[in-house]
């Protein structure tokens, strides 16, 4: 559908089809790879925010409606993965040689699970959001944006509690509060950018290709690994860092674990990890928008 | 609300064509194989909509008859907005609300009172123009202490009863009901009579489907009949509708078609 919506506020009313004087509020018509117009989508959007905040809220708050811990499992859960992480690489390898390198090692694996989850929330909860929405997306008419953006709110809503902890834990371990962590909410920003555009190009792509879903989570499971997380940059033998660059969300991680370490993230780090996000954005919006009238006859 | 002229559309359709993509296995899928390669799939291209036109006067009660999947529903998704036209073209002259099929699950975990506010929102009202209607939404849906339970626990006629509450409250213009209300009880049918005269006599064009001929016999002024996707005729209810009718009673033998969905 081409929406020509233009402002009722509009003097000049062009002649309709029918030679009626009135001005069409709306003209659908054969749905083409262009793109809406910009302003009315993202006005049509920003009119629907109340609709994301809402529904973000009442989805978690039924999501744990029938556990006995309730809220306490969104910190709980990813303490846990931490936890096993931290053991398992106990049992393969001497966790640091002094106990201050250790609690190093264990702080920035537990930074690391935490930023990692919100990454992937966003990426996997935002492809599955249409799939997962279907009856809305059949019986409503507001832009599509809104479910991948359900997701994102839901995942900061998640992190609030999550940052406390991890604040906490830093300070138990004896970590440097160093000026430093003034980079951590920047980069949490542009993964977050990162990860709203690479989920929204997988929601897409998995209405047209319903596998997607199933690929991913091999995918992020195996770029998990291939990110510094259960193990430090340092760490990394010469022969494997080649293979692990393609991994877009390796250069963020090694600046968080740089800034959560006291040390200035490297330059490039921004700059290769900017380059994706701003790539992954793009691309997943406009080929998301591009396509969403066509989802509807799809599901 | 824009004040119009009695007779002008506010819907107009012109050979508007909707197909459906749809991929099905092929016959045989019990061998693992062809399974995994999937060779079997096949594409099949449904053709819901073919070649329709009307013209929907504003303020009127237009209903949309035909038998199962003669394409109904899937004219008011894209009256909505929700659908795209294959081939042809829709011009709306207002602004659109759709309630379809069972509209309101938003979130069936939770309260019908808290659907009322996501429909709201959903429909594009802001948070402070649901709660002004909420009361109205309440009183017409007449629900008593289940309001504040799950909707999941609702039965059918209840979802239909929230859900048309809510969307003749949500300040239409032109409203698009399909098959919400076959699951009311009589005395909520009636209700939802008045309620259609009174938004209709407000210059309001509401969009029926139903199967329900006897409701829309007492309360539509225009009819389309859809058959496979193609136009069978459009016009005037008291036109139309027995013509339909009959047609229901030859293929249906002895059994009354008039019988209430
Ligand atoms: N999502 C879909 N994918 C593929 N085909 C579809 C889809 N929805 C509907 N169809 C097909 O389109 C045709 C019209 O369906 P539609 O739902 O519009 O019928 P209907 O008139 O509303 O029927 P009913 O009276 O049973 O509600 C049917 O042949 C149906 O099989
Ligand atoms: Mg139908």
């Amino acid at each position: 559908m081409t929406f020509t919506a233009p402002p009722s506020s509009d003097p000049s009313p062009p002649p309709s089809a029918s030679g009626s004087a009135r001005k069409p509020v709306a003209v659908f018509e054969r749905s083409t790879l262009a793109l809406p117009a910009l302003r009315i989508y993202m006005r049509q959007l920003w009119g629907r925010r109340s609709l994301v905040a809402n529904l973000a809220r009442s989805q978690l708050k039924a999501e744990n409606y029938d556990t006995v811990l309730g809220q306490i499992w969104l910190i709980l859960n990813p303490l846990l993965l931490a936890g096993v992480y931290v053991l398992v690489r106990g049992v393969f390898r001497q966790v640091g040689s002094t106990p201050m390198e250790r609690n190093a090692i264990i702080a920035n694996l537990i930074m690391g699970v935490f930023f990692y989850r919100f990454a992937n929330s966003i990426i996997a909860g935002s492809a599955g959001s249409i799939l997962r929405n279907k009856s809305m997306v059949l019986n409503t008419n507001f832009p599509r944006a809104v479910f991948p953006l359900i997701g994102v709110v839901k995942a900061v809503i998640e992190f609030v509690p999550i940052l406390m902890v991890l604040v906490a834990m830093h300070a138990v371990l004896g970590q440097p509060f160093g000026l430093s962590l003034v980079t951590v909410p920047v980069l949490w920003l542009m993964i977050l950018i990162f990860s709203l555009g690479a989920g929204m190009f997988f929601a897409t792509l998995t209405v047209y290709l319903r596998d997607t879903t199933n690929i991913l989570t091999f995918v992020m499971r195996l770029l998990f690994f291939m990110t510094p997380i259960i193990y430090t940059v340092d760490e990394i033998p010469a022969g494997l860092l080649p293979y692990l660059q393609f991994n877009p969300l390796f250069p963020v991680f090694w600046a968080l674990e740089a800034a959560w370490d006291g040390r200035w993230p490297p330059a490039v780090t921004y700059l290769w990890f900017g380059a994706w996000m701003i790539g992954a954005f793009l691309v997943g919006v406009a080929w998301f928008i591009s396509k969403e009238r066509s989802f509807a006859s799809r599901l | 609300m824009p004040v119009v002229s009695d007779h002008a559309p506010a819907i107009e359709v012109e050979n508007l064509s909707v197909y459906y993509r749809t991929s099905f296995e092929g016959a045989d899928t019990r061998n693992p194989f062809k399974l995994l390669l999937r060779h079997e799939r096949e594409h099949r291209m449904v053709a819901a909509l073919e070649d329709v036109s009307c013209t929907i006067p504003s303020g009127s009660v237009y209903s949309v008859v035909g038998k199962n999947g003669a394409g109904k529903s899937t004219l008011l998704r894209v009256l909505g907005g929700i659908l795209a036209p294959s081939a042809g073209r829709v011009t709306l002259y207002h602004r659109v609300s759709p309630l379809l099929a069972t509209g309101i699950g938003f979130d069936r975990r939770l309260s019908g009172r808290e659907n009322i506010m996501l429909g709201g929102l959903a429909n594009g009202l802001k948070p402070a123009q649901v709660r002004e209607h909420t009361a109205e939404i309440l009183d017409f849906a007449a629900l008593g202490p289940a309001i504040d339970s799950p909707v999941r626990t609702y039965s059918s006629g209840m979802n239909a009863r929230l859900a048309f509450a809510v969307a003749v409250h949500m300040e239409p213009e032109i409203l698009l009901i399909d098959e919400a209300l076959a699951a009311g009880d009589a005395r909520f049918k009636k209700r939802c009579r008045r309620k259609i005269d009174e938004l209709c006599a407000a210059d309001v064009t509401v969009v029926l489907v139903s199967h329900g001929m006897k409701f829309i016999q007492a309360i539509a002024d225009h009819c389309l009949w859809l058959d496979e996707g193609r136009v069978r005729a459009e016009g005037s209810a008291e036109d139309v509708i027995p013509a339909y009718l009959e047609e229901l009673e030859v293929s249906a033998g002895d059994e009354s078609a008039m019988e209430d969905a």
